[in-house]
């Protein structure tokens, strides 16, 4: 328990303290050694040497006294400024924690995903167009060979129409032989099957020749559209690989970030470890400062001992060197615990500054390169460039295939023209045919020309038939590119439509990468400057710990002065009656002061109530859970570091709890145990 | 919002007990012995309460030891935190009708958690 006069303790130090230094600085310190009995020879010096080391008492307890003060006032700097780095490192963490995030797409509709799948998505499209020409080229092969088909048939028809040309001649021949109104029908006749023919002829030559322009037309179109989509396909494999690459190499970069992101993280944990390290370190000071405080009330009664105790002029008691030799041991011992505990604080301090100091540094060097990775990189804004690629040939793929269905348009055109011309014309030739027969059959001596108009009917069934041969052939080739026509149109319609959600998107990914570009730099700049300025900051606060240093030389001197003094006070070589005063102040001193006195203080406080509760086992008011089935003696232990007051609050842990309690209690205790 | 009463004479201890408590987000009051603490426990009511065991003038188990017999008090949990280590310490503390003891020096984690665990918030 602590002295009553603890404060008074300080005033009196702090009286001393200029008198006691200047003494001590101005002459030689004393030694045992300069001290003994052998050397000084008479009481008189004797005296003078207890008085001395009365002054001296004095004056390590108020450095003791002195360095229990500073050491506070430091601790509660230092312990300020630690408080505001762990505030720091919080913010600092909480900083990293989000870029981790963003870096590694830990966001919602992260930009580096969405812009891959509008990849994918333009190049499902750039794919689909091709198979939009995979189809144009297998048609216009087919095409041809319609076309090459239709040919031969249009030389059918020609072959068809030969022996109408033929006929005619053998009509009009025919005719002369007859009346002249016979010889006018026929001539007429001939003359109307000739002009049909050629009309037949002409029309078919000119539709073979609108046909073959078409064709050629087509052809061009066809042959540039291969030859632009095998360089088109090279291109857009290679725009959509280095798109890729982009990507890839910002996701890379991102993770790499992100990596460096969690390792910012880690190194900050380490440094939040540290600084904990540093203040459980400094707890030391309480416990410390209460032995110190015991120490000095003890040097208070040697102090008296000798200045007081004594006759000043005569001969120094014997037992005085004893007393103080026996005291003085047992304030040695005392100084000597309490400085191997402030020495293991001070290295356990100084361990913690180190790692502390290092960790901070090094982290905020991470920082930088982590930083560097994204910043130098710039991969974002090349991905972007790449999408922009991308959408432009999706853009050309459509576009190509209007113009694939413009240049066939004039094509099915002509075949519509065509096969009902021709259809037409046979029908005429048909006609006058059969009026050339009923003209016969009336016409006197008729027969000849009447097998004739027969002849000329059944060759323009014939024709009829051929051009329906070529017309059905022309309507399959129509219906070709029909459903060529079609499917461009429909994959024109569709196609704008996945290029007008591309051309959305893509303006949507390029804002997503262009905010993750600006986003993460500035992010990383801003948390690495404050990496930096809390590595400086770290150092700042580190700057003032001068713990250890005072620790080290306080240790020396106290230690020192116990030893120099156990020792003068044994050279006095005299022991004292059991029963004098001096015995029993000595005896005192061995329980008073101490930590020791107090346990035992509470010893005799708690004997009547230890007693009773071996008796009763519980009337102590402490419950042990003895309900409970303790499943360890480590438990069992830690349970003794638990009990609930008699009245249990609602929201107290009941009993019940015991098992999960008693396990933190005995982590609590037990480590609080081992940690001290 | 949750009031924590800390006592003890370390003003180094009270310190690091207060930005302990309010970084785990309660509001503290501290109080340099028992004798401050009771004075502030009858101005204001406090939810759970932190003390040392050596101060003077009052010490952490009279301290204690006045608050159960207060009606106010005689359910609100106490944590004894010392750096005594000894069994019959403890055996004081809790005899004087504290709720948990912890032996300095403790980390931050174990102090917060003990204070939920006492309030329940756990």
């Amino acid at each position: 328990m602590r002295s009553p006069n603890h404060n008074q303790m300080f005033e009196r130090a702090e009286d001393l303290a200029s008198a006691s230094q200047a003494s001590l600085a101005s002459g030689p310190g004393f030694t045992a050694r300069e001290w003994s009995l052998e050397e000084s020879g008479d009481s008189e010096s004797e005296t003078m040497e207890a008085k001395a080391w009365g002054s001296r008492l004095e004056d390590e307890k108020h450095s003791l006294l002195v360095l229990v003060r500073d050491m506070e006032a430091e601790f509660l700097t230092t312990g300020d400024g630690l408080g505001q780095l762990a505030q720091q490192l919080g913010e600092i963490k909480k900083e990293w924690q989000s870029l981790t995030e963003l870096t590694l797409g830990q966001t919602e509709d992260a930009a580096v995903q969405f812009a891959f799948q509008l990849l994918k998505k333009a190049e499902d499209l750039v794919l689909a167009s091709y198979e939009q020409y995979d189809y144009v080229f297998a048609t216009f092969s087919e095409l041809q060979q319609q076309l090459a088909l239709l040919s031969k048939q249009r030389d059918e028809v020609m072959t068809v129409l030969l022996p109408l040309k033929f006929i005619t001649i053998s009509c009009r021949i025919e005719a002369i032989r007859h009346p002249a109104d016979v010889q006018q029908a026929f001539f007429t006749l001939a003359d109307n099957v000739s002009r049909t023919v050629k009309e037949v002829r002409a029309t078919m030559e000119r539709q073979f020749d609108e046909f073959a322009a078409s064709e050629r037309i087509a052809r061009g179109v066809t042959e540039r559209i291969l030859t632009s989509i095998q360089q088109h396909r090279k291109v857009v494999d290679s725009t959509l690989e280095a798109s890729r690459h982009q990507l890839r190499a910002l996701s890379e970069a991102l993770i790499n970030s992100g990596a460096g992101a969690t390792d910012m993280a880690r190194r900050n944990q380490a440094v939040t470890g540290h600084i904990s390290g540093i203040v459980m370190a400094q707890q030391c000071q309480d416990i410390t400062r209460q032995r110190i405080e015991h120490v000095g009330e003890a040097m208070d009664e040697m102090r008296a001992y000798l200045d007081d105790g004594q006759p000043v002029a005569a001969s120094l008691n014997s037992d005085t060197r004893h007393f103080v030799f026996q005291a003085g041991q047992i304030q040695l011992q005392q100084v000597q615990n309490v400085f191997d505990q402030l020495n293991h604080a001070a290295d356990s301090l100084k361990s913690g500054i180190q790692n502390l100091r290092a960790e901070a540094g090094a982290a905020a060097e991470l920082a930088v390169k982590v930083g560097g990775v994204t910043l130098n990189a710039k991969v974002a804004s090349r991905c972007q460039a790449g999408i922009g690629e991308v959408l432009g040939i999706v853009k050309q793929s459509i576009q190509k295939i209007t113009e694939i269905i413009a240049a066939f348009e004039p094509f099915q055109a002509s075949f519509v023209d065509c096969t009902g011309k021709a259809t037409a014309l046979a029908i005429d030739v048909r006609h006058a045919g059969l009026n050339a027969q009923i003209f016969a059959i009336h016409a006197p001596n008729g027969g000849t020309l009447e097998v004739l108009a027969k002849r000329m009917s059944a060759l323009s069934q014939d024709v009829i038939h051929e051009v329906g041969k070529m017309g059905a052939a022309l309507d399959r080739t129509s219906e070709l590119i029909n459903n060529l026509r079609q499917r461009l149109e429909d994959f024109q319609i569709l196609g704008q439509t996945e290029q007008d959600v591309l051309t959305n998107d893509s303006a949507l990914s390029l804002r997503k990468l262009a905010d993750l570009e600006s986003t993460i730099p500035v992010q990383i700049m801003r948390v690495t400057q404050r990496q930096e300025t809390f590595s400086k900051s770290v150092a700042q606060v580190l700057a003032n710990i001068q713990f250890p240093a005072t620790v080290a030389a306080a240790s020396s001197r106290s230690i020192g002065f116990f030893q120099d003094l156990v020792t003068w006070g044994k050279a006095g070589n005299s022991e004292f009656e059991l029963e004098t005063e001096a015995a029993r102040q000595i005896d005192r001193l061995k329980s008073n002061y101490t930590m020791e006195s107090e346990r035992h203080a509470h010893t005799v406080a708690l004997q009547p109530v230890l007693a009773s509760a071996d008796a009763t086992d519980s009337s102590l008011g402490i419950e042990l859970f003895s309900e409970l089935e303790l499943p360890s003696p480590a438990i069992a232990d830690s349970v003794s570091g638990m009990a609930s007051h008699s009245k249990r609050s609602a929201n107290q842990p009941h009993p019940a709890d015991a098992p999960a309690m008693s396990k933190i209690a005995s982590e609590n205790l037990g480590d609080n145990v081992e940690l001290f | 919002m949750t009031k924590v009463l800390i006592i003890d004479d370390s003003s180094l201890t009270r310190e690091f007990h207060s930005h302990i408590v309010k970084d785990a987000g309660f509001a503290c009051v501290t109080a340099a012995d028992g004798m401050e603490g009771l004075e502030k426990a009858t101005v204001e009511k406090f939810q759970i309460i932190l003390t040392d065991v050596n101060m003077q003038g009052m010490d952490g188990y009279e301290f204690t030891r006045r608050m159960r017999q207060n009606p106010d008090y005689d359910e609100v949990p106490i944590i004894i935190v010392s750096t005594e280590a000894k069994e019959l310490d403890k055996q004081k503390g809790f005899s004087s009708g504290a709720n948990l003891y912890l032996i300095k020096p403790t980390d931050a984690n174990r102090i917060v958690e003990s204070i939920n665990l006492l309030l329940g918030t756990r």
